[in-house]
């Protein structure tokens, strides 16, 4: 095992974070997406992660928030607050590993999920205007993005699984997150305009994702080239749901993350 | 910094992270303070009645409630810890100082009648067992699944913690598990449930939050033990941590809980099919997932629950030479009846004809118990406990312990000596002690309290000092006649 047992953090709902046993290099941060969770979005990545060469040296958080509840800017302003304090390990509930005060990660890699992609995308847009020394630092990977939105944001109640699948039959009603979600909406175009304003200024490598990973059968948001977003790739026979989801008998998903770390 | 980390230093950073995480703070941490200060001022009569069972007398006070719960919390740490040995993933031996402290709880009198009699929990035993005896356990599998259910432990939150409370008996401002249940016939209040914002929602709400997540925390669970099916005592340990509260859904509301799902579905679906005309295929489509997901759930349900998981563990925990020579009077007795006996002890009434009743009671321990060497049978007459005793140890040649739970009240000296006599007899004529793989004894309980356990081996003396005549030869015969 490379870290040690998880410890809760101060930040969104539920988030808890892997301290590495060894000094820390990197920071792996995972943001789950509509009615996602901490951990149930990644499936058994918390513990998989425990065994992969390629996550011994990194300090690894998985973020959770509610989803369903407020919207994305809200949201947005919560991750930036939990990145900008996980850069400076003093900050954190962490074990003693006899690190300095000013210990510095290398690097920063955001791994979002659906909502989970704009709300990150948000959050370094926030980081910018608030001039953070750690930007250049960050990397997104990110699993069947909502960035272009959604033409049928019901769909998004296909994030109910599990026994949770009782309340679609009631969830009829809009959350407040899917007006934010839609084709088009204010919010997206708003992103897509200052990511391209930022980008065309030679200082926003962080905003284009390193990798982007599309389900074969998406059903919930519009699939497409986010800007200068790296080229895409597919997983076959995956869903909106389950392209992120890594277990002993799926690890593609994990697969693209590490070919980034 | 150090590059390359050892096992044990490893380990050791897991031990600091697991009792600040689970027993240096909250709960944990009121329950553990409060807890040893009344043990080390030996308040006897305070523990007596804090940690007495609920059911004998309600426990409603605020403060009283704390304490127990922080005492609960205490438990967990301790079930954590044993499982966390188990698989390795914390040094042994453990630090004195911890030592101490779990030897100085789990050994006090009190707190044994609390997590073996009225609450069980074989983990905490385990741990106090091994560090009693001085003893280094085995580790029986690997620390991954460990941390699975540590990860999954997150899930129980305010909400299901509610529901929990609900299915204990417990109530809220009179609100119990059957106003749930009426909860759950309305739709319209289900809806207005799902659509109240989260700062308005309601203790019903939120029981009704914790019911949902509790089923999907089942479904969970339910996966790792199937993950982990090739090791099954580790699979039983990763049950027993949560043993209590699945044998409670197990034995008491399984239907309960089975037909709140079945209302469920069939609410959804009656929600679904309000929808407009132009949504059927989409309707049609989440109804027929609906269903299937309502299989999955219900067959999840009893496969997480069944106690059948938790049996290797006891076994484990009473087959080990060592364990067993461990077992003393009343504390190991009260585990092994609610343990083993509780769940699968044959109810014999003597209004059945002998010639029905006895094979009856043969095919039960056969069919029960092909393994074990201990069985539990219910009897509401203290003269079939001798035809009995005949009936198994002539027919089951592994058979050591037999449990009797009579519905008399009192069970009297001359009962005793009865059975006393029948060992005796079965110990020198049938010369059982070495062909049982448990020593030839009886464990007798009465209806309110445990009155003698009889283990041959351990308690040879007691049987020894009995001088009255044995019965002779023609007698055996005779009493084994009746049995044919």
């Amino acid at each position: 095992m490379y870290h040690n047992l998880f410890i809760d953090i101060p930040h969104g709902e539920k988030s808890i974070a892997f301290c590495s046993y060894k000094q820390p290099k990197k920071l792996v941060i995972f943001v789950h997406g509509f009615n996602g969770s901490a951990q149930s979005t990644w499936d058994d990545l918390p513990e998989i992660i425990q065994t992969q060469n390629s996550f011994s040296d990194a300090d690894v958080i998985f973020y959770g928030y509610e989803s369903l509840k407020s919207q994305a800017n809200n949201m947005s302003i919560s991750l930036f607050n939990l990145i900008d304090a996980a850069t400076n390990i003093s900050n954190m509930p962490y074990p003693d590993r006899g690190l300095s005060n000013g210990y510095c990660y290398d690097t920063i890699t955001i791994v979002a999920h659906s909502l989970g992609a704009v709300v990150s995308r948000l959050a370094l847009l926030y980081a910018y205007d608030s001039e953070v020394t750690w930007l250049d630092k960050c990397k997104l990977v990110l699993y069947a993005p909502a960035h272009w939105g959604s033409r049928l944001p019901q769909s998004f109640k296909e994030c109910f699984t599990g026994s949770f699948k009782f309340i679609q039959a009631f969830a009829y009603t809009k959350y407040p997150i899917l007006i934010d979600l839609e084709e088009d909406s204010k919010l997206l175009t708003e992103l897509l305009e200052n990511c391209k304003k930022i980008i065309a200024t030679g200082k926003g490598d962080f905003l284009k994702a390193a990798k982007v990973v599309w389900a074969e059968y998406e059903k919930v948001v519009i699939s497409k080239r986010f800007l200068e977003d790296s080229l895409q790739k597919q997983i076959n026979k995956s869903t909106h749901v389950s392209v992120c989801k890594v277990n002993n008998s799926f690890t593609e998903p994990l697969t693209h993350l590490i070919t980034v770390l | 910094m150090i590059a390359e980390i050892e096992i044990s230093t490893k380990q050791t950073m897991n031990l600091v992270s697991l009792m600040e995480q689970y027993r240096n703070k909250g709960r944990a941490a009121i329950g553990a303070n409060s807890l040893i200060k009344l043990i080390e001022q030996n308040k006897f009569s305070t523990l007596k009645v804090l940690l007495r069972n609920h059911e004998d007398r309600p426990v409603y006070k605020e403060s009283e409630l704390l304490f127990r719960e922080g005492v609960d919390f205490l438990f967990k740490f301790y079930s954590l810890l044993e499982i966390a040995i188990l698989t390795g993933y914390v040094p042994q031996p453990l630090p004195k100082l911890l030592q101490k402290e779990i030897l100085s709880v789990l050994g006090n009198e009190q707190v044994k009648k609390y997590n073996t009699y009225f609450y069980p929990l074989l983990l905490p035993q385990l741990l106090f067992n091994a560090i009693e005896n001085g003893k280094i356990q085995e580790p029986i599998g690997e620390p991954m699944p460990f941390l699975k259910l540590l990860l999954l432990d997150k899930d129980i939150d305010n909400d299901v913690e509610n529901f929990l409370w609900l299915l204990d008996s417990g109530e809220f401002d009179d609100y119990n598990l059957d106003d749930f249940k009426i909860t759950l016939k309305n739709i319209d209040t289900i809806e207005s449930i799902l659509e109240r914002k989260i700062k308005e929602r309601t203790i019903e709400d939120s029981i009704f939050w914790g019911f949902l997540k509790y089923t999907e925390y089942l479904n969970k669970v339910g996966d790792l033990l199937k993950k982990n099916e090739n090791n099954k005592l580790l699979c039983s340990a990763l049950w027993h941590y949560n043993g209590y509260w699945f044998q409670r859904v197990y034995k008491t509301l399984k239907t309960s809980y089975k037909s709140c799902i079945n209302l469920l579905e069939a609410l959804s679906v009656e929600s679904i099919q309000k929808r407009p005309i132009e949504q059927k295929t989409e309707s049609n489509l989440l109804i027929n997932e609906i269903i299937a997901q309502k299989n999955l759930i219900s067959d999840s349900i009893n496969f997480t629950t069944s106690p059948e998981h938790g049996k290797s563990l006891k076994r484990y925990y009473l087959l080990n030479n060592k364990a067993v020579n461990s077992i003393d009077f009343v504390l190991d007795f009260n585990f092994i009846l609610t343990a083993f006996y509780g769940i699968t002890k044959l109810d014999v009434t003597s209004n059945v004809l002998p010639d029905i009743r006895y094979p009856k009671i043969l095919n039960h321990i056969n069919n029960n118990y092909p393994s074990l060497s201990l069985a539990g049978l219910n009897i509401d007459r203290f003269y079939d406990v001798v035809p009995i005793l005949n009936l198994v140890f002539k027919n089951k040649d592994t058979m050591g312990f037999v449990i009797f739970y009579l519905s008399e009240n009192e069970i009297s000296a001359v009962m005793i000596q009865t059975m006393q006599k029948r060992l005796l007899i079965f110990s020198s004529k049938i010369n059982r002690i070495e062909e049982a793989s448990q020593p030839l004894g009886i464990i007798v309980g009465g209806t309110n309290k445990i009155k003698y356990l009889l283990p041959s081996g351990s308690n040879q003396k007691l049987l020894t000092e009995y001088t009255e005549e044995l019965p002779d030869e023609e007698e055996i015969n005779e009493l084994l006649n009746t049995v044919k």
